[in-house]
């Protein structure tokens, strides 16, 4: 496992912080979803109608850890900030691209992205740190260059996530797609990978 | 054993087979270690999968035709 | 993996993310691991499984077409349950057998390996039951011992 120096703003003092990055999702961090992100999480979800509830709020990320980790194709992602659990993202390396100028070439596909529900202003205003989109594709996008994939990245944006992908990553939209949820599918291209990581 | 330590292999081919392999590296654009990486990741992928009961199939996207494409 | 960033590309980086909603994925995603967690779940079970399906029915001195017929499945399918415990039976098959069987439908979807692992002492008394039975054409009296232990096991940790 190789943990990253990264960096997340502190919105209380508006300054960056220190963070890390492990490229593996461990039991510890698990512990610290279950203890921390699932309890704030059915807080929210109290007496909301289920239309209003995350699209996450069901996610389970343990069992699914039990089933991704045989498998070479996947790779998990995490990141801590003062000792806390800030963030979590599922990548897969199988899936090919579909923008025309990349048919059928290699992608790091993206199965999940989430940040604790601190990290949402749905959830709490302002957010505890922002940022952590930003060094979720950072991994995504270096996971890509070091399976020689060149930065390609794929993945199906979360509805209220749309702009983030297009406007601040920079990625290609390629419409709803119904075989997953009707969410939105992007997808990076390498001149995109370039630019994001030049920006 | 750390997790990114890596193993060599000398790999014997057919020619016919090394023809293939460096076809899929040019369509994918990957080297050829690329290409046997990604190959054993389906393989793994796949493998699971028809362990648990499920068949691998193709659907032609215009007909909806299914056909089995191959028992492992 | 490593990443390299300088902190200035952070500092701009994070500026345009600003509060931005970063959600990515969907419930697909889930299935698949559904499907390799299944994988992890031990092939005794199954074989357990499938043996008590094989016994229950034989007891009663019925074949596999005239279970599937109570229960309302293909005889493919309990054929497949008893024969083949690699493959993973159908939800609805299981559910089906369960009311026949007159057992809560949770345990033998844990049995069957489609649900999480959860019941404690399910698994080594579904282990004893399948190390001891034997398949002949009728229940002999250490299989009839066999099976009816291993149905006041299940019993037991239904009342719990």
């Amino acid at each position: 496992m190789t943990v990253s120096q990264v960096y997340l703003k502190k919105i209380a003092i508006n300054q960056l912080v220190d963070a890390s990055l492990y490229d593996e999702i461990t039991d510890q961090h698990l512990a610290m979803w279950k203890s921390t992100w699932v309890p704030a999480m059915e807080a929210y979800c109290q007496g909301r109608a289920e239309a209003k509830k995350p699209d996450d709020s069901q996610w389970d990320w343990k069992w699914k850890a039990e089933g991704w980790r045989p498998f070479l194709k996947y790779h998990s992602f995490s990141i801590v900030c003062e000792k806390e659990l800030q963030g979590l993202m599922l990548a897969s390396d199988v899936k090919s691209a579909r923008v025309q100028d990349q048919f059928g070439k290699p992608i790091v596909y993206v199965e999940l992205l989430a940040s604790a529900p601190w990290n949402r202003s749905k959830i709490q205003k302002p957010k505890r740190f922002h940022g952590v989109g930003t060094v979720l594709m950072a991994a995504a996008v270096q996971l890509s260059i070091d399976m020689g994939f060149k930065g390609r990245v794929g993945l199906h944006s979360l509805p209220g996530a749309v702009s983030f992908y297009k406007d601040d990553c920079g990625m290609t939209p390629l419409g709803n797609d119904a075989a997953y949820g009707n969410w939105i599918y992007f997808e990076m291209t390498e001149k995109q990978a370039a630019e994001f990581r030049q920006k | 054993m750390a997790d990114n330590e890596k193993r060599t292999m000398t790999l014997n081919l057919t020619v016919r087979e090394m023809a293939v392999l460096e076809e899929l590296a040019a369509k994918k654009d990957l080297n050829k270690t690329g290409v046997m990486r990604l190959a054993l990741r389906l393989l793994q992928a796949v493998d699971a999968k028809i362990q648990a009961g499920h068949k691998l199939m193709f659907e032609d996207e215009k007909t909806k035709e299914k056909g089995e494409l191959l028992m492992l | 993996m490593k990443l390299t960033h300088s902190k200035d590309w952070y500092a701009r980086r994070i500026a345009l993310e600003g509060d931005a909603d970063i959600g990515a994925g969907t419930m697909a995603a889930i299935r698949e691991s559904a499907v390799a967690q299944t994988q992890a779940v031990p092939i005794d079970t199954r074989i357990a499984f499938g043996t008590f399906v094989e016994l229950w029915r034989r007891d009663r001195g019925w074949d596999a077409v005239k279970l599937a017929e109570v229960a309302g499945v293909n005889p493919e399918e309990i054929l497949e349950i008893e024969r083949s415990p690699q493959s993973e039976p159908e939800p609805n098959a299981v559910f089906r057998l369960a009311q026949v069987f007159e057992i809560p439908s949770k345990i033998l979807m844990e049995l069957a390996g489609l649900i999480e692992p959860r019941t404690p002492n399910l698994r080594q008394a579904a282990v004893r039951f399948a190390a001891r039975s034997e398949s002949v054409a009728a229940l002999n009296p250490h299989e009839r011992e066999a099976f009816e232990a291993f149905v006041s096991a299940i019993a037991e940790t239904a009342k719990k």
